[in-house]
């Protein structure tokens, strides 16, 4: 269920309560969106407390609950992108180590994901972003090209590059069939 | 739907974060200093707290500039009155040289001393 213009109007006056539900309902695609760049739960979790914090100092100038979805997918996903840049992130827990996600729809083939993800996480911080924003939140190009500041063509491009990139070596592995 | 597309949607599902999620946004939050204000922030609300301080404020400055403005009107006053006196003293003393000259050659055209070339006649 989404979060009424009310939660997020009282969450502004200072309603804790309000907060609270504003982070239940959206903490899992904040966490996800820095889980999936960064690759350590520990600094996804961190970054995505200090989005929470952020969005606490900004409550007053969101205006819809479409508006605080927007605001923070854009700002986890702007923040993702810096502390990737300035710390070059690498993974530092192992699959096994995953917070188990709360109903999974479908079987992962754990070899696949693996080696999915660590052909996304080759690739640079903006094409991993967008990766993730069209995969995790099924966001189409142009969302992606507003959320991440970045004209439409370019998005297209680099997720084509990067789909293009990451077939041709799954193909090679021949885990996928074609 | 491409089987990659499929793999990485299952791949890049969303994650529910380690236990206790919430609270520690909460205490973070709770952590935070009453007030953290930047430069700006101050500057704003200093503006917010006190119009009666700014408007006193802009009373002196009207004030002060009214001051500044009175006190060049009257320089400018008193230069433009010296510059008159100047101009009558010279007027004066042009006129005083004038007859001074005149009262010369009356004395001397009585006298006798003005060159012949002043009186017409041969000097003796």
């Amino acid at each position: 269920m989404d979060l009424s213009q009310q939660t997020i109007s009282e969450a502004a006056k200072g309603d804790q309560l309000a907060f609270t539900e504003i982070v239940r309902h959206h903490k899992s695609m904040v966490y996800s969106l820095a889980y999936h760049s960064l690759r350590d739960s520990g600094q996804a979790e961190e970054l995505a407390q200090e989005v929470f914090l952020q969005l606490f100092r900004n409550l007053k100038k969101i205006d819809s609950p479409a508006h605080l979805t927007f605001w923070l997918r854009r700002v986890t996903s702007h923040r993702c992108i810096d502390w990737s840049r300035r710390q070059r992130v690498r993974p530092q827990v192992s699959l096994e180590e995953l917070p188990d996600p709360p109903a999974p729809e479908s079987q992962v083939d754990p070899l696949l994901a693996r080696r999915l993800r660590e052909l996304v996480d080759s690739l640079p911080e903006k094409p991993r972003m967008i990766i993730t924003l069209r995969f995790q939140e099924d966001l189409q190009l142009g969302e992606i090209a507003e959320i991440l500041d970045m004209p439409l063509n370019t998005v297209k491009s680099y997720l084509q590059r990067s789909l293009a990139k990451l077939e041709e070596k799954l193909t090679a592995l021949e885990r996928l069939p074609v | 739907m491409n089987p990659l597309d499929e793999e990485l949607k299952k791949t890049f599902r969303r994650l529910a974060p380690p236990h206790g999620f919430e609270e520690r946004v909460l205490a973070k939050i709770s952590a935070q200093p009453v007030s953290r204000q930047g430069l700006w922030e101050k500057m704003a609300a200093a503006v917010r707290i006190s119009h009666l301080r700014w408007a006193a404020v802009g009373l002196m400055a009207v004030l002060f500039i009214s001051l500044g403005v009175a006190e060049y009107l009257r320089q400018k006053r008193i230069e433009e009155e010296g510059k008159a006196a100047k101009t009558q003293v010279m007027l004066a003393l042009q006129i005083a040289s004038s007859k001074l000259n005149y009262a010369q050659r009356a004395v001397l055209a009585r006298t006798n001393y003005l060159p012949e070339a002043e009186t017409g006649k041969p000097h003796p």
